[in-house]
């Protein structure tokens, strides 16, 4: 009988932790995860040297290509306005505009450091839809940056992400909206190429001035690369 | 013979116990962590893709329901008025406020952009009251006495350190929002920036409960409210050019994330 009670509690036991977690904590652990690597990769002061900035920006970007969906985003932003786009434009449309989004997203955290960032709750906005809610401390304010999260073939990939209310794809689908409604996709995707090209030069720059600080032993690094 | 098998069968009903206890739990636990996990397992490729489809059939009709749109019959007009802020920024407003970040340390920054913020009491406290939001005008009472005191006549913000005292900020505009007043439509400021209709006029109240409006001769109410936006500029260089660079085009950009980030703080 004392068996039997040990077993029946051993299968309690293991079972419970499964119990305890709900969808809204899987979203948050999926988000802290990737947002953690991130942070810790913007943190390595191996990272930190000119020499190895290309490095560390190829490491960003495989965490950050686990954190967000190019594909979904790329198709959310153009909205209903994609029936009007070929296959291989839209294949080309999502190709630039991942191209594009790494970009801003990459020069930007790759000019921060010291910002800490606090977990917020998670909300499930439908049955595989969440949104999880960060706070980025600076130096002189709190930014709130959200994260919207699908569970989509067995794992959970952002879709959106919305800076002090802001969201991202909403805000681009507005831009692209205006532009479609006088062009065609093909004018859309010009648009787009001289864009991703134009976005090149200001990264050369911001690694100039990088190194240019580190000469001069500087510990403002920061504030010269934010110029 | 006899116990022994009784044993088994005791023995088999504790695994059956446990089994189904096991089974009950994990799947319980599973779908719970992982929706749809289990649909999924058992999905042929033709059904996940129909479930895709749904998906974006839901998204599209979402993305149908969430916008707002807001009108903008001056498109014209505003476009030029948005190209002399631009304009504006990067050959006065941004210079001034890089060489005066240079000579003022961002902690004293910090400070007066606390005592700007503080002696701006009158105007969250008021809008408060036309929200019928009386803890907020409590809670943000309590921020203004506990600032002024021990934060030093505002300059220092002690209250940071507790949600409760930091209310989301209200405004004219807001309040009219709240009260079911639309947009209207789009209007950019010269210098002040993205507006609408309501907005505007939610300003010019914002302006009559403003105590710095209320010194007197008027020049200094005015450098007060320049400095103001000299110091706010000199710790946020950097975003205006963020979102500009990022943008195919600036002015929708701009349009789109100030209405998107009015009606948050509406909803607040």
């Amino acid at each position: 009988m004392r068996q039997q009670l040990v077993i029946i509690l051993l299968t309690l036991f293991f079972a419970i932790p499964v119990w305890a977690s709900t969808p809204a904590d899987g979203a948050l652990d999926f988000v802290r995860t990737s947002v953690d690597k991130v942070l810790t990769i913007l943190r390595d002061p191996a990272c930190k040297e000119e020499s190895t900035e290309e490095v560390q920006r190829q490491k960003l970007r495989t965490v950050v290509e686990v954190l967000f969906d190019y594909n979904e985003i790329s198709r959310r932003v153009l909205g209903r306005q994609r029936k009007s786009f070929t296959p291989e434009q839209m294949d080309e449309f999502s190709d630039l505009f991942t191209r594009l989004l790494e970009k801003i997203y990459l020069n930007k955290i790759q000019k921060y450091s010291d910002e800490k960032v606090i977990y917020g709750k998670a909300t499930m906005l439908s049955e595989n839809k969440a949104e999880v809610e960060t706070n980025v401390i600076t130096a002189s304010k709190q930014i709130p940056i959200n994260y919207r999260v699908v569970y989509k073939h067995g794992e959970w990939r952002g879709y959106d992400v919305f800076i002090e209310g802001v969201s991202l794809v909403r805000n681009y689908r507005s831009q692209f909206n205006k532009i479609l409604q006088k062009k065609s996709p093909e004018d859309l995707l010009q648009q787009l190429r001289e864009k991703v090209n134009e976005e090149e030069t200001p990264t050369k720059q911001a690694a100039l001035s990088k190194g240019k600080c580190i000469t001069t032993g500087g510990g403002s690094c920061r504030e010269t690369t934010q110029l | 013979m006899y116990n022994y098998g009784r044993g088994v069968l005791q023995g088999n009903h504790t695994a059956l116990i446990s089994f189904t206890l096991v089974f009950i739990f994990f799947f319980v636990g599973c779908s719970a962590n992982c929706p749809k996990a289990f649909a999924q397992e058992t999905d042929t490729g033709e059904e996940t893709a129909l479930q895709d489809e749904y998906d974006e059939w839901i998204d599209d009709l979402e993305e149908e329901e969430s916008v707002t749109q807001v009108r903008d019959p001056l498109e014209r007009l505003n476009r030029v008025i948005f190209a002399f802020n631009d304009f504006f920024y990067f050959k006065f407003l941004k210079p001034v406020a890089r060489g005066y970040g240079f000579i003022t340390p961002e902690p004293v920054r910090v400070r007066v952009k606390n005592f700007f913020y503080n002696i701006g009491f009158p105007v969250r406290f008021v809008n408060d009251i036309f929200q019928i939001k009386f803890k907020r005008a409590g809670q943000g009472t309590c921020r203004f006495v506990f600032n002024s005191t021990v934060g030093i006549l505002g300059f220092f913000n002690p209250a940071q350190k507790y949600p409760w005292l930091n209310p989301p900020q209200e405004d004219t505009g807001q309040t009219l929002g709240t009260w079911g007043i639309g947009n209207g439509f789009y209007i950019v400021l010269p210098i002040l920036g993205p507006s609408t209709l309501r907005d505007s006029v939610g300003f010019a109240g914002d302006c009559f409960l403003q105590p710095v409006s209320y010194i007197k001769p008027f020049y200094i109410s005015l450098g007060a409210r320049s400095y103001e936006i000299v110091n706010k500029t000199s710790l946020s260089i950097g975003e205006y050019e963020d979102l500009k660079e990022s943008a195919l085009d600036p002015y929708i950009a701009f349009k789109d994330a100030y209405i998107q980030y009015r009606e948050k703080a509406i909803q607040e």
